[in-house]
């Protein structure tokens, strides 16, 4: 073979080795997860229901965490803006561990109860909270039905608080749904996180909930989840655990849930001056029960707040 | 020559896409359900032969290792219409009314297909 040929032979198998691994790029950069295979930085690229470009807040590289912030309290609802009561309660999922441990929120105009919402769409539930005046955090399948065949959800509606038949702070609608592409491209449970943008800003009224990233091991951690579970007739219901396993990308933990509760806060009360978030804060969004192989067999598991998911949330709760 | 160099490099791609192909030991299937690897169940839930609304429709996994399911609720619509998006396999679908139970319906769900179910008091 004559020296140029040769080098055109290498250039053209180098290209296509390049172009090989351009396609599998996604998957093997950033967020390394050593113990849950590899994950990729673009998985964690913003989607939204109306194509909107989420900005990156500046500077918020330097920035691990917000506070929680109470707000007024002041009850806002309108009986005639309560949802029709269930026909009977649901029926749950197998997420009870042991015991049923969980208890009743009543009333829901506390805080942090009020930051917690009961999200209503077209064939289904999830639960949310509020972590600015106009956004909720919740899981991916609460807005868009995952994998490139999914769809967005449609007519979502927010109801902060909301009490059995009762909307002490009315309800909201949706301005805009996000996601990432890890959960509306790939459908990876490990990406499945998502918020709803509202048109209301009753986040001044209800307050939200803090929230924040760290790169430390997160087991041993108290972890709070309150929601709404299927199997109660539209009322709030929390329980108590610990961070049981901490995965770079998910938490594991025994704080019972039922269907309904995806979306649910992941939280925590930390005390002023403490590192990085304090009051009501949340480091992961609740999304799956039990099921196939350790630790999911025997944890429920939410998608833990990262440095790059905190980015996100944050551009999306910035976001106009 | 050109063409052992040109197979030495494909060989090492192939050996480099596998290595990072996201999975793990204790983690084989972090995908929830995505296409081409999930079905549609749906179908409505009659009482006495009218519709249902507001009643949440549960899928149990009738195979192990159990998948991952989402913890949303399904609930059925003013005409009594669901749809679960599931992993493909094998399913019984229940609902209850108050202490009634629909009649369970077991379906196989097959990626990219549509399984009817409907439960009837």
């Amino acid at each position: 073979m004559k020296p140029y040929k040769r080098l055109r032979a290498v250039v053209v198998a180098t290209a296509l080795a390049a172009a090989l691994l351009s396609s599998v790029a996604p998957a093997m950069a950033a967020d390394g997860d050593p113990g849950t295979g590899t994950t990729g930085a673009s998985l964690e690229t913003p989607v939204t229901s109306d194509g909107t470009p989420t900005l990156l807040t500046p500077g918020t590289e330097n920035v691990q965490s917000e506070d929680s912030f109470e707000g007024t309290g002041i009850e806002t609802g309108d009986t005639d803006m309560t949802l029709a009561p269930p026909s009977e309660p649901a029926i749950g999922d197998d997420s009870i561990i042991g015991a049923d441990n969980r208890y009743r929120v009543n009333p829901t105009t506390g805080f942090p109860s009020r930051a917690v919402a009961l999200i209503t769409f077209d064939g289904g539930r999830c639960t949310g909270w509020l972590y600015g005046k106009d956004i909720v955090a919740t899981a991916g399948h609460c807005v868009h039905s995952g994998g490139s065949d999914g769809a967005w959800k449609r007519n979502v509606r927010v109801w902060p608080g909301y009490n059995g038949t009762t909307a002490p702070y009315g309800s909201c609608t949706a301005k805009r749904l996000h996601s990432v592409s890890g959960w509306t491209s790939s459908k990876d449970k490990r990406y499945d996180y998502g918020a709803v943008k509202l048109n209301c800003t009753v986040g001044n009224t209800t307050g939200w909930f803090g929230y924040w990233w760290q790169s430390a091991s997160m087991t041993g951690l108290s972890s709070r989840i309150c929601g709404y579970p299927g199997d109660k007739p539209k009322e709030q219901w929390c329980s108590n655990d610990s961070i049981r396993v901490t995965h770079p990308l998910q938490l594991f933990y025994q704080n019972d849930t039922v269907g309904g509760h995806s979306g649910s806060p992941v939280y925590q009360l930390r005390a002023s001056g403490s590192s990085f978030c304090s009051g009501w804060c949340g480091m992961a969004i609740h999304a799956y029960g039990v099921h196939n192989g350790a630790p999911w067999s025997t944890n429920n598991s939410g998608t833990r707040i990262t440095e790059s998911r905190f980015t996100n949330l944050k551009g999306w709760k910035d976001a106009a | 020559m050109r063409v052992l160099v040109l197979g030495t490099v494909i060989l090492l791609v192939l050996a480099g896409c596998t290595k990072e192909r996201p999975t793990s030991s204790d983690d084989p299937s972090p995908r929830v359900s995505g296409s081409p690897m999930s079905g549609t169940v749906t179908g409505r839930v009659l009482d006495s032969g009218r519709p249902v609304a507001e009643v949440s429709v549960r899928p149990e996994p009738l195979f192990t290792p159990a998948p991952a399911i989402p913890e949303l609720l399904v609930v059925t619509d003013a005409e009594g219409r669901y749809v679960w998006s599931l992993p493909a396999g094998r399913y019984r679908m229940t609902a209850r009314l108050g202490e009634r139970s629909a009649q369970p319906v077991d379906v196989t769900v097959v990626a990219g297909e549509t399984v009817t179910a409907d439960l009837l008091f």
